[in-house]
């Protein structure tokens, strides 16, 4: 089951890189998204299992094909070579998927389940989700609040040509 | 992981149902393809341009506003299902965040950007 979702995922942003057509693009991110949903599932998360697909596949996709609708991109210039930038944006990538591995592996959640017979977490439900964010993560959740206010603001501020 | 496979069920047959259509249909019909048959059905309109032209700014403020409500949906959802333990409390946090948007709204809605010109 991890591999098949892990493979989505890993094809669906391969294929996003790497297809000319920003349609069909979009259409991959789409197929990655899924795939990490399917993952989230398999962490015993199905919250953010619904969220990956509810906030990811339904509205920041609908924000991404409108850019593109908007763009019109078809008309690009055929890729300019840049390649300073190919090897630093490679190494980059090395440098923070080592780091990422790294600290899993160094995480003590991972090595609490290491340990032979040990207890698997708890699946996160909406309840536990609902305790947490409005009694430890409060300041964290007014400032969503004020970020997605700065983000209407923000959108309003970029499309009006008449403010 | 109980309980999911019925999910994964309906994904499957709503991945393999338009296959099968599309190919069980290919495999019945008869086939003499013409240049007018091969044409963009465009609702029976002849095609002025290609599909892909710019569209307007102002769809990306929709697509905008709907991801802001539907992301202010989600942090709703966890709240209703502990309203009662939240109690006063969680109540007077939730309408601060809801006037943030509020606020927001009255916002958008001043500048005109819900209105289409």
């Amino acid at each position: 089951m991890f591999i098949t979702f892990a493979l989505i995922t890993l094809l669906g942003a391969l294929g996003m890189l790497l297809q000319k057509n920003v349609v069909v693009a979009g259409l991959c991110m789409v197929a990655a998204f899924f795939g990490v949903a399917g993952l989230f599932v398999l962490l015993a998360n199905p919250v953010a299992a619904a969220l990956q697909i509810i906030v990811y596949t339904g509205a920041i996709m609908v924000l991404v094909l409108f850019v593109i609708m908007m763009l019109n991109s078809h008309e690009e210039e055929a890729g300019a070579a840049r390649p300073v930038q190919r090897w630093l944006s490679l190494a980059l990538i090395a440098v923070l998927a080592f780091a990422a591995v790294k600290l899993v592996l160094a995480s003590a959640g991972l090595n609490a389940l290491a340990v032979k017979g040990a207890e698997m977490p708890q699946a996160m439900t909406l309840q536990k989700v609902g305790t947490t964010l409005f009694a430890d993560h409060l300041l964290g959740f007014e400032v969503a609040g004020l970020v997605l206010l700065a983000a209407m603001i923000g959108a309003v501020a970029l499309t009006k040509r008449n403010l | 992981m109980r309980g999911y496979a019925s999910i994964l069920l309906l994904i499957l047959v709503a991945v393999a149902l338009p296959i099968i259509i599309l190919n069980l249909s290919r495999l019945l019909r008869p086939s003499w393809p013409s240049a007018a048959k091969y044409a963009t059905y465009e609702c029976g309109i002849v095609t002025t341009n290609e599909a892909r032209e710019k569209f307007s700014v102002r769809y990306y403020l929709v697509a905008v506003m709907f991801l802001v409500f539907d992301v202010e949906t989600v942090f709703l959802m966890p709240w209703a299902i502990q309203m009662k333990e939240l109690a006063v409390f969680g109540f007077i946090e939730l309408g601060l965040f809801l006037f943030l948007l509020l606020f927001g709204y009255g916002y958008i809605w001043s500048k005109g950007a819900l209105t289409w010109e």
